[in-house]
């Protein structure tokens, strides 16, 4: 009875492999469906001490980051299990499909399987991060991969959502200046992932002003301005 | 009752008791158990060996099951933060991290009517905490029955009927007058399973 997770991570079904995380689908509890685990595995090329501190201190991270959203209402994942000793995040699995496989240039041909027009995905893509940015919580890696469509119960309008996932590089911040960088980290990825995909990112940004309120006119200076000098900030003078 | 086992760690057991009738007697006896000397204190103390969770502060099977894995995870590293593995699951089902608070809110009170006792394990622990034998399932929920004067229901179902919503929010600090019951039972559920992390 050693260790109980890692004999749970050896059960179960291993779906993806990052730099930073395996991902496996596992059943933990009976008549409850199967979940997410995401283990941070330990990295040899750090000190022990260090490694384990890191790790502990991301998954823990994490967990607060996507806390923080789900008592904002945003659509989260939620927690499952956090065994932070061993580096292992139990989620929700989001059962739907990434944005990026639905838009053109991502690889499926899009099948209108979730009765959403792109241009509505759009909406609920920025209505959904206007949420999470009322909440001060900054995703990090805003991308279409790091977004899922979800079918919604019958006789719900619209018939689907959209589910942010991967914290892994969240933090909170109130400025305008880090909601503006999340928003042009999201547009960067749209332009290199998808062709021809700027009037739909514009459809991102208006149903974020909508959804954003007093908050979007510093916000869209800001993006101005990054858009002008990148996502890093100059250091010179 | 329901019986499970959960990958590298103990079997755990679960009945929910509708229309609990000796409440009060049980948490005095529960009081009582733990200041007797002796064999007799052990033999009480192993007959009272539960988790006693007030059904009321439950909002789903899910809640109740993270709970229990959490207490279980502490318990096969040796970090539990109380005494046993039965009060640590109360524990685990508190936001904060005072275990005083956490018995009163979640375990039983003189007033509890939907009752669910959770047993940790198939060893009988009745000599100064060594084991004394093996039960089978049968025999936990027979002692489990003995205790409680009232119908052991299906969980699932027994949980769905007995959540006080007033209070969860209350306990979770959620807004009174927030909406939908699933987004309530995913801030819920979400908050046990990273209370290890919380601060």
């Amino acid at each position: 009875m050693s260790n109980s997770t890692l004999k749970l991570i050896e059960s179960s079904k291993l779906i993806k492999q990052g730099a930073e995380a395996k991902i496996y689908v596992t059943t933990l509890h009976p008549n409850e469906p199967p979940i997410l685990l995401k283990h941070r595995f330990s990295k040899k090329y750090r000190h022990a001490a260090l490694d384990s501190s890191l790790t502990r201190a991301r998954v823990a991270g994490e967990a607060r980051a996507i806390l923080r959203c789900l008592r904002s209402e945003v659509r989260v994942p939620g927690i499952r299990m956090v065994d932070a000793e061993e580096g292992v995040l139990g989620l929700e699995l989001i059962d739907g499909k990434a944005v990026r496989q639905i838009l053109p240039g991502g690889g499926d041909d899009d099948d209108g399987e979730f009765g959403v027009t792109h241009d509505e995905i759009m909406t609920l893509i920025g209505t959904e991060i206007a949420k999470m940015h009322l909440a001060n919580v900054i995703h990090g890696d805003l991308t279409t991969s790091n977004m899922m469509l979800r079918r919604r119960p019958p006789n719900c309008h619209p018939p689907a959502e959209i589910v942010l996932i991967d914290f892994g590089l969240t933090s909170t911040s109130g400025l305008p200046e880090d909601k503006a960088v999340d928003l042009y980290v999201l547009e960067r990825a749209f332009s290199s992932t998808h062709p021809d995909s700027e009037p739909l990112f514009q459809s991102v940004l208006n149903a974020y002003a909508a959804g954003s309120g007093k908050a979007w006119e510093a916000i869209s200076r800001r993006l101005d301005e990054v858009r002008l000098r990148g996502r890093k900030r100059s250091m010179v003078g | 009752m329901q019986s499970a086992t959960y990958t590298g760690l103990p079997r755990v057991h679960i009945c929910f008791f509708t229309a609990v009738q000796n409440a009060a007697a049980l948490r005095s006896r529960l009081i009582a158990a733990a200041g007797i000397d002796g064999t007799h204190g052990d033999v009480e103390r192993e007959a009272v060996n539960f988790a006693f969770v007030d059904a009321a502060s439950i909002v789903s099977h899910l809640h109740l099951r993270t709970a229990i894995y959490q207490a279980l995870l502490a318990h096969s590293r040796g970090s539990l933060r109380t005494k046993t593995v039965h009060s640590e699951i109360l524990f685990a089902l508190n936001p904060s991290n005072n275990i005083t608070e956490a018995i009163k809110r979640f375990g039983i009170n003189d007033k509890t009517q939907a009752l669910i006792l959770v047993r940790v394990g198939n060893v009988d622990e009745t000599v100064d905490g060594r084991a004394a034998g093996t039960l089978d399932d049968n025999a936990v929920f027979d002692r489990m029955k003995s205790l409680v004067q009232g119908r052991p229901i299906n969980l699932e179902e027994g949980i769905e009927h007995a959540t006080d919503w007033d209070m969860v929010k209350k306990i979770y600090k959620l807004p009174q007058i927030s909406a939908l019951r699933t987004c309530i039972q995913e801030v819920v559920v979400s908050s046990v399973a990273m209370k290890s992390v919380m601060s």
